[in-house]
């Protein structure tokens, strides 16, 4: 098993696994990997398919970048179990894990923000990592 | 490997898989158990592991893919499941949902019909909590090793972890 480290919700926990035959040359599979996460309390907090992640002319290479959002909101230690069909027959099923600390938030750090005047006031508009558009009063801006 | 970092006198749970080298999961003849070992040898108390997920097997189709029937089973496609106490299904699957109750198990060709009962729980991965005994002999600043033993086809295995008391 491997530890992945430790994050604050809304940060981003990198996930991949490197297929292989059983002699261990990277091999594609015939279904892409699935990645079931599972909070502190056993429960499934998500459930993704993993992209195949080709940089570099990788094969058998998949991984993502999964957001820790509000199904992640409780601190703790978190499995992320990911399962493929093995090229060679049967399943495969590797099991990561990383811990959530606490702080952050749910919706994650803005990633742009502007400024922007308006009749009745002036507002800075954010987004978000979580993907949410935040507006609220900007008294820096007169 | 490495479960990561653990507080002091401190309930806690980690996720182990039970796999071969290639990643295989393994199915262990009776749950597996945990036993902590200290610096100076194993110390008081023993877990018995749960699967991350399971549930009950209610019928099983004759069809390919198989259906399998389990009420409310909580899974979602591309999960790994493990059947066992079944007639003939017995293995490592993965799961295909169709409904909230039923699920299908690809590569499964047709099979012959059966008075389906049984299981299913997650392939390879299972649950384990620090013993509740072996709590005031964790450390903060010191190393553990979590040892997991288990049985296949009556061959005991061992699978060594490491866990860092903070």
């Amino acid at each position: 098993m491997t530890d992945l480290g430790r994050y604050r919700c809304g940060d981003e926990v990198p996930v991949a696994v490197q297929v292989t035959t059983a002699a261990g040359a990277p091999a594609w599979p015939s279904a892409h990997p699935h990645l079931t996460a599972y909070d502190p309390a056993g429960d499934v907090a998500a459930v993704r398919r993993l992209p195949a992640d080709r940089r570099g002319g990788a094969t058998g290479r998949f991984g993502l970048a999964q957001f820790l959002g509000a199904a992640f909101a409780a601190a703790g230690r978190y499995a992320a179990v990911t399962s493929w069909p093995r090229p060679s027959g049967g399943v495969a099923v590797r099991v990561q894990a990383f811990e959530v600390v606490p702080g952050g938030h749910p919706d994650g750090p803005p990633i742009s923000m502007a400024a922007v005047r308006l009749p009745d006031a002036n507002r800075l508009i954010w987004q978000t990592a979580g993907g949410n558009l935040v507006t609220g009063l900007n008294p820096r801006v007169t | 490997m490495f479960l990561g970092f653990f507080d002091e006198m401190a309930a806690a749970s980690f996720v182990a898989p039970l796999t071969d080298g290639d990643h295989g999961p393994i199915s262990p003849d009776a749950a597996p158990v945990l036993v902590l070992y200290g610096a100076d040898g194993p110390l008081a108390g023993t877990s018995e592991g749960e699967p991350a997920q399971e549930g009950a097997v209610t019928a099983i189709s004759t069809a390919a893919p198989a259906v399998v029937t389990s009420a409310a089973h909580g899974l979602q496609t591309g999960q790994a499941v493990e059947l066992v106490g079944t007639t003939a299904r017995d293995g490592f699957y993965l799961a295909t949902v169709l409904s909230a109750d039923t699920f299908s198990l690809d590569g499964t060709t047709a099979g012959s019909a059966q008075a389906a009962v049984g299981s299913w729980r997650s392939a390879g991965v299972w649950r384990f909590d620090l013993p509740t005994a072996a709590l005031p002999s964790l450390a903060a600043g010191s190393t553990y090793t979590a040892a997991v033993t288990y049985a296949v086809a009556d061959a005991p295995k061992i699978d060594l972890h490491t866990l860092y008391v903070q």
